[in-house]
């Protein structure tokens, strides 16, 4: 098993399972205010861990600012969701947007990075298409 | 209208990974040190303008550790594999909440759901081979 399936399969796992929580707790709170408290919470959670770690080096600007527009990315494609979820059916617009990310990011990394298309890798990405399509609609 | 609302959700999501994946000489923690700073920051002003209630509960506390963690390895997973594998594998955490679901929720077990699992899982094989 090669170590970025492993990191990739338990960073899976442990993001299905606070998508779980986040669904528990969703009808108690609304969406901007949890969304808040998920990036709040994994900041104190960085902050922790960098200060046990010592872990902190000296970044460039350019990485500081790239890792600053992820925060304003991951926010904005959050919201975007949020208003097409006022307009259409979770069932609608969940398989579309899971689906569609995973083809559209894999894409980014053949156009851009020069990463292989093989025909395992289409085949996987066609299936995992699909089995979000099916738990999701 | 809403079709361009999930396309932008994409392309926002898919630019976060993208983008991650070219932080070329920074840790995971330090990239998630700012994401998690701006993303605070914006999320915290779009609680204001819709007027919505920040309450803290107990599972407040799991759910920052739980998307620290996730991401966190997940960005050394695309440390040091690749874009178009690694970010598929982490979309399929539909599966884990949908098996949560069976299992505490006692959600309806479909075929549907089956289906789903089934390709979800095939996905991820196919998508975790060394070739």
């Amino acid at each position: 098993m090669t170590s970025w399936f492993t990191y990739a399969a338990l960073g899976m796992i442990i993001q299905g399972i606070t998508l779980f929580i986040v669904k528990l707790i969703l009808p108690y709170s609304g969406n901007y205010s949890l969304l808040f408290m998920q990036y709040f919470g994994g900041f104190l959670c960085v902050i922790i861990y960098i200060l046990i770690k010592k872990s902190w080096t000296k970044m460039k600007v350019k990485d500081i600012l790239f890792a600053t527009m992820c925060g304003a990315f991951s926010s904005l494609g959050v919201g975007f969701f949020y208003l097409a979820l006022n307009e259409t059916l979770i069932s609608v617009a969940a398989p579309v947007r899971g689906a569609g990310f995973l083809i559209f990011t894999s894409l980014l990394g053949v156009i851009f990075l020069k990463e292989k298309i093989t025909f395992k890798k289409v085949l996987g990405l066609v299936l995992a298409a699909l089995g979000i399509i099916f738990l999701t609609i | 209208m809403w079709q361009l609302y999930v396309g932008l959700s994409i392309l926002f999501f898919s630019l976060n990974d993208f983008t991650v994946k070219n932080i070329k000489k920074a840790k995971p923690e330090q990239i998630l040190f700012f994401q998690f700073l701006s993303a605070s920051v914006l999320t915290f002003i779009a609680t204001i303008f819709f007027n919505q209630v920040l309450k803290i509960n107990f599972f407040h506390i799991f759910l920052g550790i739980g998307y620290f963690l996730s991401l966190m390895l997940f960005y050394l997973a695309l440390k040091i594999g690749e874009l178009s594998k690694a970010a598929p594998i982490f979309g399929l955490n539909v599966i884990i909440a949908a098996i949560l679901g069976l299992i505490f929720l006692a959600e309806p077990f479909t075929i549907k759901t089956i289906a789903g699992l089934a390709f979800g899982t095939l996905g991820m094989y196919f998508l975790g081979g060394k070739k």
